[in-house]
């Protein structure tokens, strides 16, 4: 026995070596990125298409390269002001577009907002510009605090210059999102700071939205829909 | 002796081994950034750890903006929030991590000059075990195949994924 104690000292200093040097790998894997939009998804499919779920467009099924919503969302009768800080009556406003696209976000958004005006500007540039003339764009900030109306307006000349941005206090455009359907996520305080917004821009043909555009959509693909938009808009086959 | 001399010898071997576990961190895709709006873009890449121990990128540095954060995109019910990842990104051995639009990003804010399409954003990443790496972002405008990845027709697929 006693020529396998140097084995057992070897054994055990092995042992608290290797598990020295394990330790820090073991930590390191609770601190992934967290990531729910798999489960989300599922749920969200259960729940149906509308403004805040995750849409998925059927174009095979439906004709459309957006999504339509299993309900058509009323057109928000709300007042918020403009980048020139005059109030921008959103019904009124938009009486006299066939179309009219609504979107929530913020100018140090990283990526979701710049994708989607981005694609927007880029579908207004691609169609006919009588068709890109009967279609408003209008851009409502969810960050209070830093998205001055200037700030805004620099914002948007980046992609259209005839996009709309709208501010209003957290309380007004909680309200308004509130009567939309979506999750109110206007801040004003810089400890809530980076807002949540939502990702779909909702698509309003006349006094309803029917049809909306997810994260990932692109310019072609909106461009694809503005004609028939701007004509018929919403029909469901 | 002979037993101290074992022993000795046998803790050698065993931190040599945990020392050799190294991180081996390479960058596989162009680094690349959209047109700052208002100062503020991202850059996005992948990242390969080649070697055979975890390792972390634990933050980001770059002298065009005040502000580098490591931040995911999380989106569900419809909804996206952006959220600093205050414990680094952590890059497992033998995997690769994308950082991509709608995902891990790099974010990049308070720029401090005009940045256009071919310019060149010089950033340097730490890694807890890799160390400091310099990688060049490419300024790019957004194109029609913007975001990258992200078809209509299989954006299934990528929800899934997640």
């Amino acid at each position: 026995m006693r020529r396998l104690a140097p084995f057992f000292a070897l054994l055990l200093a092995v042992a608290v070596v290797t598990a020295a040097c394990s330790a820090d790998q073991a930590t390191d894997e609770t601190a992934g990125p967290v990531s729910d939009t798999h489960q989300a998804s599922s749920i969200d499919r259960l729940a149906g298409a509308r403004l805040d779920t995750t849409l998925i467009p059927d174009p095979d099924g439906t004709g459309y390269q957006g999504a339509l919503l299993d309900q058509p969302v009323p057109k928000p009768d709300f007042v918020l002001h403009d980048t020139d800080g005059e109030a921008f009556d959103f019904r009124a406003e938009t009486a006299d577009a066939a179309v009219t696209m609504l979107y929530f976000g913020y100018t140090t958004c990283p990526d979701v907002c710049p994708t989607h005006m981005a694609a927007i500007a880029s579908a207004l540039r691609t169609v006919d510009p009588e068709v890109a003339e009967q279609v408003e764009v209008v851009f409502v900030s969810v960050d209070t605090i830093n998205d001055t109306p200037e700030l805004l307006r620099e914002y948007l000349d980046s992609f259209d210059p005839d996009f709309h941005g709208l501010t209003g206090t957290a309380e007004e455009v909680n309200a308004v999102m509130t009567d939309l359907g979506v999750a109110p996520s206007a801040i004003d305080d810089m400890a809530d700071f980076p807002p949540a917004h939502p990702i779909n821009i909702a698509v309003f043909t006349g006094d309803a939205a029917e049809i909306a555009y997810p994260y990932g959509v692109h310019g072609g693909a909106i461009a694809e829909d503005l004609p028939t938009l701007v004509s018929t808009g919403v029909t469901r086959s | 002796m002979i037993r101290t001399s074992l022993i000795v010898v046998a803790l050698a071997f065993a931190l040599a081994a945990c020392a050799g576990a190294s991180s081996d961190v390479a960058i596989d895709t162009d680094p690349f950034s959209f047109v700052p709006t208002v100062g503020n873009t991202a850059s996005f890449f992948t990242i390969t750890n080649n070697g055979d121990a975890d390792d972390v990128l634990l933050s980001a540095d770059s002298d065009l903006f005040g502000r580098v954060e490591l931040h995911d995109t999380v989106m569900e019910d419809g909804a996206a929030q952006m959220v600093e990842q205050t414990d680094g990104i952590p890059i497992p051995a033998g995997e690769s991590v994308v950082l991509e639009p709608g995902g891990l990003h790099v974010m990049l804010l308070e720029g401090s000059e005009e940045l256009a399409a071919g310019d060149e954003i010089t950033i340097t990443l730490v890694f807890e075990g890799a160390g400091e790496v310099e990688i060049t972002s490419l300024v790019r405008e957004r194109g029609e195949g913007d975001p990258p990845g992200m078809q209509m027709d299989d954006m299934d697929g990528d929800m899934e994924e997640g």
